[in-house]
């Protein structure tokens, strides 16, 4: 039976597609263009005089650069540790004169709360500002004196 | 295998007569694999144009492993037939498949008995699972190897040949339930 079954699955073999397909479909399939693949399309695109030209004006232009401005010195970058001593002795620098700020800050600001405090201070005496009052005259007659020599003065 | 190999670089290259010659070679094997799983022609012309098109425009990423280049079409067209069936409806009218497979088998209309035989067993492959399916055509009708049809169905060897024994055997009683069923109808 398998033998059988074997004999009938060949004579499946005859099936042919139509030739008139055939010849329409090869002529179809042949006029396509063919993929282009990522990679083939990258190296077009760099084998292009434009793009060459381009990149080496580029690098041109960078390795002038770099040549025409010598304080920019790369290996001065890279020394981490420099930079990074710089850092901390910056810090502390304003932490100092924080420190100091504050410090004469404090004492100026208790200075002047001992001395509202203290009423036997001689300017902030009461009996002193009264007495001081009481001996001020404002109509003195030295003023007109003073008047008038102004007026000589300025005419 | 060597010429294949030559003509395949030619193709990679651009070389669109090297493409041709192997479409020539391959389009009557690919196309009767295709009809043999979709069952319809013009289903069949459309999906093998399909296959040899892609075939043709991604050949660059061919890469030669052993085995031949059919292996790789028959994998494109295995890809293909599944693809047709994930977009179309999965029922196969068995009326129309049989009218269709005698309108394409050359020098049958005089050989009616033996051209019901092979309707006969057409409708016991369209019964078979797709894998069954496409292993018996590969294997019967195309005379791959196993190791061509692993290559081409993503599988072992050895799953190959468990596959086809199954498939043998589920044909056989097909096969043997239609005989029989036809005798009772006739007596």
């Amino acid at each position: 039976m398998s033998q059988h079954i074997h004999k009938q699955l060949e004579q499946l073999r005859q099936i042919s597609p139509d030739p008139r397909f055939a010849a329409r479909a090869r002529l179809s399939v042949l006029s396509q263009k063919q993929n282009i693949s990522h990679i083939e399309m990258f190296v077009s695109f760099v084998q292009k005089p434009m793009v060459v030209g381009s990149f080496a004006f580029a690098l041109a232009l960078f390795v002038l650069i770099s040549v025409l401005s010598p304080t920019v010195s790369v290996s001065s970058l890279k020394d981490t540790n420099t930079l990074n001593q710089e850092i901390s002795d910056l810090s502390i620098n304003i932490h100092l004169k924080e420190l100091s700020y504050q410090q004469n800050a404090d004492s100026m600001i208790m200075a002047a709360i001992t001395e509202i405090k203290d009423t036997k201070v001689s300017h902030l005496n009461q009996k002193t500002l009264n007495s001081e009052s009481q001996n001020l005259n404002i109509e003195n007659n030295n003023t007109e004196d003073i008047n008038k020599l102004l007026d000589t003065v300025i005419f | 295998m060597k010429e294949e190999i030559t003509l395949v670089q030619r193709a990679q290259s651009g070389e669109s007569e090297a493409f041709g010659v192997l479409y020539d070679t391959y389009l009557p094997k690919i196309y009767r694999f295709i009809l043999l799983k979709v069952t319809k022609k013009t289903d069949a012309e459309d999906i093998t144009h399909q296959v040899f098109l892609s075939a043709w425009q991604n050949i660059k990423s061919y890469r030669f492993q052993g085995n031949p280049f059919s292996s790789w079409l028959y994998k494109i067209a295995h890809n293909a037939v599944i693809d047709f069936y994930r977009t179309q409806k999965p029922i196969v009218d068995i009326e129309l498949v049989s009218e269709d497979s005698l309108a394409h088998l050359p020098n049958l209309e005089h050989e009616l008995d033996r051209g019901m035989e092979l309707i006969k067993v057409r409708h016991a492959l369209t019964k078979l699972k797709p894998d069954e399916q496409s292993i018996l055509i590969m294997k019967f009708v195309d005379e791959l190897s196993n190791k061509e049809i692993a290559e081409a169905l993503h599988k072992t060897e050895g799953a190959i040949r468990v596959i086809q024994h199954r498939a043998l055997k589920q044909i056989k009683n097909i096969l043997n339930e239609s005989t029989h069923t036809q005798t009772i109808r006739t007596a």
